[in-house]
């Protein structure tokens, strides 16, 4: 429904509610989000809006980000990682607060692309505006050293990474936003699933809790899809963004030890 | 002037995604499928699934045993080895093409995901 992989909500509830250790909570997180990922990343590839060239070369760097914070977070306090998952929530409520409707796309204006040296280009019909939409992405200088950020964060947290990768995409790679998502929730199945198996290394996969978490996201994602199309775009960002805030005080608390 | 794409072009990329699809749709229907089966399974028989994981070399002989727990655990493997399948498909179709950059993309991509595997045994 927000696009967001599930995880962000996912592990503070499962820590704040359920009382899981985090570490078992961050690991049957990442495993649900590589099911949302598998099951929901279908439609767009039929639909082209995922690029899949693009994905595959920032997936180098943000797998091994995950890999290195998946390492990262089994070798952390507690206190500590749950600090640093209050800040992470601060910040997705921050870009959530700061999301606007995007612009449409002005395909239909005649604009110069950039070069493509790598085929990185992607096309795909954009329904809402009947339009077809052309662009290539740039700044993969920049953008593969930041994705490698967004692997630590899915590596550290279990939450896949979309809430970097998506802002990385289209405010500085240049990818529509539709694209951008798209491709986002493509990649965060193979940024999760290389971190989930440091997590079974580790010990903390919790085969009942992963499961249903599981059948959980997967079933929120089907509601949440319905949902949404019903549900003003800014009513449900503003609500989702209170719960952040609270999700992250709470969180916060924890790491402070002061609940 | 906008980049139209090469009808080539466009039938290697359908291609490619064609086959991504058919590996998510498939990893992601067994893995539910063991999943589900480990439920039953446990249901069944009631044999305890334990909130800690088996070691990975014991999974498969217990699942073929109809053990719940391995059962269960052998959809977790299966779902979380699903990316890395369409890695392989996504490494076969440039081979094909020849296309050298993305062949080392998805080699490098797949080292990493095996030192991940190996940190596990």
């Amino acid at each position: 429904m927000l696009g967001l992989g599930g995880g962000v909500i996912l592990v503070p509830v499962l820590t704040l509610v359920f009382g899981l250790n985090l570490d078992v909570a961050v690991a049957a997180s990442a495993i649900a989000v590589v099911a949302n990922s598998v099951s929901g990343s279908g439609y767009y590839l039929r639909a082209r809006l995922t690029n899949v060239r693009l994905a595959l070369i920032l997936l180098v760097s943000t797998t091994a980000g995950a890999l290195a914070g998946g390492l990262l977070v089994v070798s952390l306090p507690e206190a500590v990682t749950k600090s640093l998952f209050a800040l992470l929530l601060l910040y997705v409520a921050y870009v959530m607060a700061r999301r606007r409707v995007p612009a449409a796309p002005a395909s239909s204006v005649e604009i110069v692309l950039p070069p493509d040296p790598y085929r990185l280009a992607g096309r795909y019909q954009d329904v809402s505006v009947n339009e077809i939409v052309n662009y290539v992405p740039h700044g993969l200088r920049i953008g593969i050293p930041v994705s490698s950020l967004a692997g630590v964060a899915s590596g550290m947290f279990g939450i896949g990474g979309g809430p970097i990768t998506v802002p990385l995409l289209t405010l500085v790679m240049g990818v529509p936003v539709k694209a951008a998502a798209s491709t986002s929730s493509f990649m965060v199945g193979l940024t999760a699933s290389a971190s989930a198996l440091i997590y079974y290394t580790h010990g903390s996969v919790n085969p009942r809790v992963s499961v249903a978490a599981v059948f959980g996201i997967i079933v929120g994602a089907r509601i949440g899809a319905r949902v949404s199309g019903r549900v003003h775009p800014t009513r449900l960002t503003l609500v989702f963004v209170v719960v952040l805030l609270l999700l992250a005080v709470s969180m916060g608390l924890q790491g402070f030890g002061v609940l | 002037m906008q980049q139209e794409q090469r009808p080539g072009s466009l039938r290697r990329q359908t291609t490619l995604y064609r086959r991504i699809v058919g590996v998510m749709n498939a990893g992601f229907l067994i893995a539910i499928g063991l999943m589900l089966a480990g439920i039953l399974v446990g249901l069944v028989t009631g044999d305890h699934v334990a909130k800690e994981t088996d070691p990975l070399g014991d999974i498969l002989p217990g699942a073929l045993r109809l053990r719940a727990q391995d059962v269960l655990e052998l959809g977790i493997i299966v779902l979380l080895a699903t990316p890395a399948a369409y890695v392989v498909v996504a490494l076969v179709t440039f081979l094909r093409e020849r296309d050298l950059l993305f062949v080392g993309v998805c080699l490098a991509l797949l080292a990493i995901l095996s030192l991940s595997v190996g940190l596990t045994l």
